[in-house]
C-alpha cells in the first residue's frame, strides 16, 4: 500500500491533503474525504491547474482518479499544457489518473445520459477522486427537463453528488462562473465551494483564492494570493492578526553592530522589537542596517535581509564597506539574502517568503531594506492596505521572536519635515531617526534616537560619519539648538558670574 | 515534421501495438479480423481519454500524413462506427491483408508521432497501453 495521503484520522471524517501549497491551512485543514467541491472562476483563472494539482497529489494505482473532460479544452491540448507543471506526472496516466471524454454525452444535451456515463465508469474504475471539467459545459448545454425521463439540472446535480458519495468519490467540480450566478443548484449542493479570480490594476495582474464555503471545516476567511509558475499553485494564506505575547523582562539586547548606537540605545536593541530606521535619500540607512545584519552573524545569529531597490549582488557588494565576510555567511547557512521585486506581490506573498528564509537557517535577526521599495513591489491593489498589510507582516515576524529592522526613507529632510511616515512607526517599538543638518555652512548627518518603548535611550542628537569601514557615530548636539530646523545654532556659552 | 529517431519509434510502437493481436501464421481472413480487432483495440484506448472528436481531429491528420509515404492507405476509409473508426475492408481486399496491415501500421505510426509531438512519448505510451502486459 501507499502512504497514507490524510493529514488527520478521524473515525468517520478524513482530511486530505491538497498537495498544494498553502491550500491546506486556507481550508482548515484539508480537504474532507468523499466532499463534493466545486472549484469555481472566470476562464484562465487556474482551476484546472488547481484540480489535476490535487488528483496528481493524492492518486495511485490503488486510489486513482477519473477525470472527465467534457465540451472544453481539447482533452490533447490540455495534457499538452499541463505536463509542463512539476506535479503532472505522466507515469501516473492513465494507471493513477485516467482522463475520459465525455463530449459525445454532453453533446447529447442528455443529462441522463451523461449521468449514467459518470456512474458506468466510476462503477469500472472505482476511483477515489473524479473531477468534471468543465461542469459548466455539462449543465450549460443540458436541457432542461423535456420529457419525464430527462433530467433538469438541479436533479442532476443532486443525483451526481449522491453517486459519487455513494460510491466514497472526493470530487471536484469545475466550472467558469460569474459573481451573479451563485444561486445555480452545484452551489447549494456542493459541500466546499473555492472561488478564483484575478484582480487586474493597471499592469498588475494578482490572482486571488476564496473559500466561500466548506462544510464540516474552519476556514481561513478572506481573500487569500495565489500564483500558477512552474511547480503549479502556491497559496499564500493571509496572515492572520498575530498578538505577540508580553515580553519577559529583563530581555537581551543585541548589538547594533555600530560604534557609540549600542550607547545611544541604552545597551542594543532588545531582542524581539520592531526597529524603524528612516532618513532622507543617501543617509546610510542601508549601512546602518547592514551593521546590524553583520553584528548578529558576529554573534553566532542567523539573519535574513530581504532588499527591494537592488540585486543581492549589488547588495553584497555595497556591504562590503561594514564586512567582507558576508558571502561565506551565505555559503555557511548563516545569512540569506532575498530579492523580492515583482511588481504584483502580494504581503503575504511576501511574508511567505520571508518566513521561508527565517526558517531554513532559523535565523533571529531580519532586515527589510526598505519599506518604501516594498510598497512598490506590492501590486496596487495591495498598497492601499499598506499599513494594514505591514502590521500583519511584522507581527507575523515578532511574534517567532525575531527581532526585525526596517529601514525607510523620509523625503522631507529638511526644516519642518517629519521625523517617520505616520502610517507605519506606530507598529514599531524603536525608531531611529536619520536626517540632515547645517552646521558651519557644511552638511552633517545626525542621529536620534526617538523611540525605544520600555527603555531608556539617548535623547541627544549625535552626528556620525559613513567611513570606509562603515558608520561611525561622533559627537552630541547636545550644545545645539534648533536642530530639528535643519540650521541649529550653537547655544551661548555660560556665562562666568562676575566676582 | 516528425525527426528520424521520432519517426522511427513511431514505427516501432506502432509495430509493437499491432504485434498484440496481429501475430503468427494467420490466413487472409484471420489477419483481416486481427488487423480489425487491433485497430478497434488501440484507437479505442485513445478515444476514452480524447473523445471521439479528440479522435476525429488525429486520425485526420494522421491519415494525410500517412498517405504521403504509403499508397494503399488511400484505400482505408474511415468510418463513423463506434470503436471502428477505420474501415480497412477494401484495402485488403484491394492490396491483401499483408498490404492493408502495413498501411494501417504507417497510419498508427503517423498518429503516434503526431500524439508525441503534442504530448510526449511517455504518455503517449500509457495511453495506448504500450507497457501493459
Amino acid at each position: 500500500m501507499t502512504a497514507s495521503p490524510f493529514v488527520s484520522d478521524d473515525s468517520v471524517m478524513r482530511n486530505i491533503a491538497t498537495g498544494v501549497p498553502g491550500l491546506d491551512a486556507v481550508l482548515g485543514g484539508g480537504l474532507c474525504e468523499y466532499a463534493f467541491n466545486l472549484v469555481a472562476g472566470a476562464p484562465g483563472s487556474g482551476k484546472t491547474t488547481l484540480v489535476q494539482q490535487i488528483l496528481f497529489a493524492n492518486a495511485t494505482r490503488e486510489r486513482p482518479a477519473l477525470y472527465f473532460t467534457v465540451l472544453g479544452e481539447p482533452t490533447v491540448k490540455m495534457l499538452r499544457y499541463q505536463r509542463q507543471f512539476e506535479f503532472f506526472n505522466a507515469a501516473l496516466v492513465p494507471a493513477a489518473v485516467r482522463f475520459v471524454n465525455l463530449a459525445a454525452e454532453a453533446s447529447s444535451g442528455d443529462l441522463e445520459v451523461v449521468l449514467q456515463r459518470v456512474i458506468a465508469e466510476v462503477a469500472a474504475t472505482q476511483p477515489a477522486f473524479v473531477a468534471v471539467d468543465s461542469f459548466r459545459t455539462i449543465v450549460g448545454g443540458g436541457r432542461a427537463a423535456e420529457s419525464p425521463e430527462s433530467l433538469d439540472m438541479a436533479h442532476f446535480v443532486n443525483r451526481l453528488a449522491q453517486q459519487l458519495t455513494t460510491w466514497e468519490v472526493t470530487s471536484f467540480l469545475i466550472g467558469e462562473y460569474s459573481d451573479t450566478e451563485q444561486r445555480q443548484p452545484v452551489f447549494t449542493i456542493a459541500d466546499t465551494i473555492l472561488w478564483l479570480s484575478e484582480d487586474v490594476d493597471r499592469n498588475s495582474a494578482t490572482r486571488k483564492l476564496r473559500v466561500v464555503k466548506v462544510r464540516g471545516r474552519n476556514p481561513m476567511p478572506g481573500l487569500h494570493t495565489f500564483r500558477l509558475n512552474a511547480s503549479g499553485v502556491q497559496v499564500f494564506p493571509r496572515i492572520p492578526e498575530q498578538v505577540r505575547p508580553r515580553r519577559q523582562q529583563p530581555v537581551a539586547r543585541l548589538g547594533t553592530g555600530v560604534p557609540g548606537l549600542d550607547a545611544m540605545t541604552g545597551g542594543g536593541i532588545p531582542a524581539g522589537d520592531v526597529v524603524l530606521l528612516t532618513g532622507p535619500a543617501g543617509s546610510g540607512k542601508t549601512t546602518f542596517a547592514t551593521h546590524f545584519v553583520a553584528q548578529g552573524l558576529v554573534d553566532g545569529e542567523a539573519c535574513v535581509v530581504a532588499v527591494f531597490e537592488e540585486y543581492p549582488d549589488a547588495y553584497l557588494t555595497r556591504a562590503k564597506v561594514v564586512s567582507t565576510g558576508l558571502d561565506h555567511m551565505i555559503d555557511v547557512g548563516r545569512l540569506i539574502v532575498t530579492y523580492l521585486r515583482p511588481l504584483d506581490l502580494s504581503v503575504d506573498e511576501m511574508l511567505a517568503e520571508i518566513e521561508r528564509a527565517v526558517q531554513r537557517i532559523g535565523a533571529s535577526r531580519v532586515v527589510i531594506d526598505s519599506l518604501s521599495g516594498f510598497e512598490v513591489a506590492l501590486a496596487p491593489s495591495y498598497r492601499a492596505d499598506f499599513r494594514e498589510s505591514l502590521y500583519r507582516l511584522v507581527g507575523a515576524l515578532t511574534v517567532s521572536g525575531v527581532t526585525v529592522l526596517m529601514t525607510d526613507e523620509v523625503v522631507d529632510a529638511t526644516p519642518g519635515g517629519r521625523f517617520t511616515h505616520e502610517r507605519v512607526s506606530f507598529i514599531t517599538d524603536d525608531i531611529l531617526v536619520q536626517r540632515y543638518v547645517e552646521i558651519d555652512g557644511a552638511l552633517q548627518k545626525v542621529l536620534s534616537v526617538v523611540k525605544m518603548r520600555g527603555s531608556e535611550h539617548a535623547t541627544d542628537f549625535r552626528t556620525y560619519r559613513l567611513t570606509a569601514t562603515g558608520a561611525v557615530i561622533g559627537a552630541s548636539l547636545a550644545d545645539y539648538h534648533g536642530i530639528t530646523t535643519g540650521v541649529p545654532t550653537l547655544a551661548a556659552p555660560a556665562r562666568v558670574p562676575s566676582v | 515534421m516528425p525527426d528520424n529517431e521520432g519517426a522511427a519509434n513511431a514505427r516501432s510502437l506502432a509495430r509493437e501495438l499491432m504485434d498484440r493481436e496481429v501475430n503468427g501464421e494467420l490466413d487472409a481472413e484471420a489477419l483481416s479480423a486481427a488487423i480489425q480487432r487491433a485497430v478497434g483495440r488501440i484507437l479505442g484506448d485513445l478515444e476514452g481519454a480524447v473523445g471521439a472528436d479528440g479522435l476525429d481531429a488525429l486520425l485526420d491528420r494522421a491519415m494525410a500524413q500517412a498517405q504521403r509515404g504509403h499508397p494503399v492507405v488511400a484505400s482505408i476509409g474511415r468510418a463513423a462506427d463506434a470503436g471502428m473508426p477505420l474501415n480497412i475492408v477494401t484495402a485488403i481486399e484491394m492490396h491483401g491483408a499483408d498490404a492493408a496491415r502495413a498501411a494501417v501500421e504507417t497510419v498508427l505510426a503517423a498518429l503516434v508521432d503526431i500524439l508525441t509531438a503534442l504530448i510526449g512519448a511517455d504518455m503517449v505510451r500509457n495511453l495506448l497501453h504500450a507497457d501493459d502486459s
